[in-house]
């Protein structure tokens, strides 16, 4: 009953179940962390804006997106989804979410930075609503740890009017 | 591996891979590195298998002393003198006379007690 077989599958069994315990610990230890992150949104330009033939509005702009995600990073972080989306409201839906741009930041090293963009992603809004709406801009980003529960937060930067007119 | 070799072998299994754990997160989070705390553990696992899964002569220390059948006929059990039990001595049956066998009992330090049975020069 205490053959070299039952002693290496004892040593397996109870080192797997610590490993478990340890990335539960370590998984744990990330509510030791508080993180402050910072982000800038800005539209530096509105570089067109028109109706499409389907009558659908869509405009395209130019953005500058910094951000200072440095203190989301842990030991037990992977990598840091970010998205940036534009939020408005219609009369069909009180929220609507266009996702402008977006990133993987897969170190602590380049998660401070400052991008000139334009948008991504075609913002589109479902109808013809857009003209003279004000939308945020909204920072969301998912942490996805190398153990335990992903968490997401996210930043809003209020205020952005577009255009009343199509150019 | 002897009864205590075993006891030893499963108690360090446990120590070591605890310690290392222990050790392991201390490394892994003081460097705020995943990687380095998993490679810490992995390397405390090779070590504990080595030491804990082979059998090592130092888990052979305490080997079980049996005595040797002709010593222990020559201190005989005692046998209950009443006369109940002699009536029933002379009609043993085939199980009964299968059970009359040498019975060699060892305590050892620990109070551990190991008993041997030995009949017609074969021990069970």
């Amino acid at each position: 009953m205490h053959s070299f077989g039952y002693r290496a599958n004892a040593l397996l069994t109870f080192s797997v179940t610590i490993l478990a315990l340890m990335c539960a610990i370590a998984s744990l230890s990330d509510n030791l962390n508080s993180p402050s992150p910072t982000a800038q949104l800005q539209v530096l330009n509105i570089n067109w804006f028109q109706k499409k033939s389907d009558g659908d509005d869509e405009v395209s702009m130019s953005l500058n997106v910094s951000a200072n995600l440095e203190s989301l990073f842990t030991w037990n972080t992977k990598q840091v989804f970010v998205f940036v989306a534009a939020e408005y409201d219609t009369p069909k839906n009180s929220l609507n979410q266009v996702s402008l741009w977006d990133g993987i930041i897969l170190s602590k090293e380049q998660a401070k930075f400052s991008i000139h963009t334009t948008n991504k992603y075609r913002f589109i809004d479902e109808g013809s609503n857009l003209r003279g709406k004000e939308f945020n801009l909204t920072m969301h980003w998912h942490v996805m740890p190398k153990t335990g529960k992903m968490s997401a937060n996210k930043l809003v930067m209020t205020g952005y009017r577009l255009p009343v007119a199509y150019r | 591996m002897d009864w205590q070799g075993k006891k030893l072998a499963e108690q360090l299994m446990q120590i070591m891979l605890a310690a290392f754990a222990a050790i392991a997160l201390v490394i892994g989070y003081g460097l705020g590195s995943f990687k380095m705390m998993l490679l810490v553990y992995a390397g405390g696992a090779v070590l504990t298998t080595l030491i804990t899964v082979p059998n090592w002569p130092f888990f052979n220390r305490n080997p079980l002393k049996w005595l040797d059948p002709s010593e222990a006929e020559k201190h005989p059990k005692p046998q209950s003198a009443s006369s109940t039990s002699k009536k029933k001595a002379t009609k043993k049956r085939g199980w009964q006379k299968w059970l009359a066998a040498t019975v060699i009992s060892y305590v050892d330090d620990n109070g551990c007690m190991y008993v041997s049975v030995a009949k017609d020069g074969c021990r069970f």
